[in-house]
């Protein structure tokens, strides 16, 4: 058994003049929850696609759970996916939905209802989809991506349209998920379910990959500081001054001051505070989120690269 | 979401089925086409209108002045003789066939409209498989619309017959072989207008304009071309149709008929094929 859940080389599609995957190489190691995340339009769907076996690459190789995309029915009973949105057919049931998924993958009924039954959808498994809420036709999506039991799941925006306790539940299933030793790529804009739920983050913007690794090594690009708010907000100008004079670099925020130091120096910044008599109503360590780390590095990446990224 | 992932704490012994791939791909075919909706429509419309077809060529010919030369007495010949029980069904072949025809482009259309064909794929990446099941299981459904056309037909043929005083001494000589040749004729008929829905669905994916271009063509180009060209035109594919339900004309004999359907099907089915193999699947 391959120890890569996925490997790509030199990945490229291109639609035209537009690059949507452009030479993209990386390793995703099997097992645990892999974070795919990327601005829209980065080629995060695409490249799904093209690891499905929907869509052909330009160049470059891949292989999924060690077997070539130039054969996906060589991986497809492993493979299980929800892309982009939940596609169903709506005037049939849940269940008819999934029994017509399940013969064509020569799988047996009970696993229709096993399904059903991880997804809390067995109450209504009879009603046709049309007339289900957004979050029920979500967790029919997920139910699809699951059905062939996959060793590998890929899922693009799983908590899409449910309440929070659904998000809770999606959340924990993708871990026992993980946990059990599948790998479970999950593609969202909810940075802050990644950072809860990734071991390992792949980061790709305008088709290219900016960072693949783990979500512990992206999170060391993290800016650590702290924030300081002065009692009488006239002094946060007065504030700023005092501490660029030694050194300690800051923005202001409204009446808050984020300045650029290691949390430990908390106790320094109170007392060159206290020194220029300006009383602090608030010092608070702060650490940068996944989402500010993302948007930093994305941010970089568009300052570096501002054209539109043509085929050459 | 259930508390407990039943799949999570099972040995993982999935594939079940013992079947042919293929099989599969009809069975989870026929899990979509014979839902609700899709099956009771098309059912009724095929009844309704193989019963109009009968109604309105019974009173017709009852009504009818003779001025055109196909008056009573020529079209109760007609309906008298030991092939008047089907008449009305071959008579209603070409509407018939244009639904098929927007059957076979809805199932593929829809597909594409829905998504849905990203799961089949990625569920059967060899599409091949995926075409033929599609293909086998529209076969299946055309028989049966063409089964209940002809019972339909028939049964209302004789009814109509009663009220309409046209003699059905006749019909009985051979009433199981006229019926079944036409039933057979039918099917192969209605089954080049599905190829041709299947076809244009395939490409364009779309449910309107596959229905669009496709009754389009036999109905309005292909008159035009045989406005245009008569010799070239008995061999365009509404002309064989014409020819195969009706058991060969006298423009094209059935040997020949039943060739050229057999060709335009096969043709639909190869290009089908061919786009579905190639094309990326965006949907």
């Amino acid at each position: 058994m391959t120890a890569r859940a996925i490997t790509t080389s030199g990945l490229t599609r291109r639609f035209g003049d537009l690059v949507a995957v452009d030479d993209v190489s990386l390793e995703i190691p099997r097992g645990g929850v892999i974070g795919l995340v990327g601005p829209n339009g980065s080629g995060k769907s695409t490249t799904i696609r093209i690891l499905l076996g929907l869509i052909r690459p330009s160049a470059g190789t891949a292989e999924v759970l060690g077997r070539p995309i130039a054969d996906p029915s060589r991986y497809a009973d492993r493979v299980g996916a929800l892309i982009e949105s939940p596609a169903f057919i709506p005037t049939l049931s849940a269940r008819r939905n999934l029994a017509s998924l399940a013969l064509l993958r020569g799988l047996p009924d009970t696993r229709v209802d096993e399904v059903l039954h991880i997804v809390d959808l067995r109450d209504r498994a009879d009603d046709d989809v049309r007339t289900y809420s957004h979050g029920m036709k979500q967790r029919l999506g997920i139910a699809m991506a699951l059905l062939p039991d996959p060793d590998l799941l890929i899922l693009d925006e799983p908590t899409n349209g449910l309440d929070p306790a659904g998000i809770v539940e999606i959340r924990s299933l993708l871990k026992r998920l993980a946990a059990d030793g599948r790998t479970v790529i999950v593609s969202s804009h909810l940075l802050s379910e990644l950072e809860a739920a990734a071991d390992y983050v792949v980061v790709i913007r305008f088709g290219a990959l900016l960072f693949a690794g783990p979500l512990a090594e992206l999170m060391r690009q993290a800016r650590t500081g702290v924030e300081v708010e002065p009692e009488h907000p006239a002094d946060a100008a007065r504030l700023a001054k005092l501490f660029a004079a030694q050194g300690w670099a800051s923005e202001m925020t409204g009446d808050t001051l984020r300045v650029q130091v290691d949390p430990e120096l908390a106790a320094e910044l109170n007392r060159a505070a206290q020194g220029a008599s300006i009383v602090l109503r608030r010092l608070a360590p702060r650490t940068q989120s996944l989402e500010d780390v993302f948007l930093q590095m994305t941010t970089v990446a568009a300052t570096t690269d501002t054209t539109v990224r043509k085929a050459a | 979401m259930a508390s407990s992932a039943i799949s999570l704490d099972q040995p993982r012994t999935m594939r079940a089925s013992t079947s042919p791939a293929i099989v599969r791909a009809v069975r989870s075919e026929l899990a979509r086409l014979t839902r609700r909706t899709f099956l009771g429509t098309g059912t009724l419309i095929v009844a309704a209108l193989t019963l109009l077809a009968t109604i309105a060529t019974f009173y017709g010919a009852a009504n009818a002045s003779g001025e055109d030369g196909f008056g009573p007495a020529m079209m109760g010949a007609v309906l008298e003789a030991p092939g008047g029980i089907v008449v009305t069904v071959q008579g209603a072949a070409t509407l018939l066939g244009i639904v098929v025809l927007a059957f076979a482009a809805t199932a593929v259309a829809v597909d594409y409209s829905t998504g849905f064909i990203r799961l089949l794929v990625q569920a059967e990446p060899r599409r091949w498989r995926l075409i033929a099941g599609k293909a086998m299981a529209l076969a299946g459904l055309t028989v049966g619309a063409a089964a209940l056309a002809t019972l339909v037909g028939v049964a209302a043929s004789f009814v109509m017959a009663g009220l309409t005083g046209v003699s059905t001494a006749a019909w009985t000589s051979d009433l199981l072989g006229t019926v079944g040749a036409t039933f057979v004729n039918l099917s192969l008929g209605l089954m080049v207008w599905g190829a041709i829905g299947f076809a244009i669905a395939v490409i364009t994916r779309s449910t309107a304009a596959a229905i669009a271009g496709g009754i389009g063509y036999v109905l309005v180009i292909e008159n035009l071309l045989g406005l245009l060209n008569q010799d070239l035109a008995q061999w365009l594919p509404g002309s064989a149709i014409t020819a195969l339900v009706a058991g060969g004309n006298a423009t094209l004999g059935y040997g020949t008929a039943l060739g050229l359907a057999a060709g335009y099907t096969l043709l639909g089915l190869i290009v089908s094929l061919a786009v579905f193999q190639r094309r990326d699947i965006t949907a």
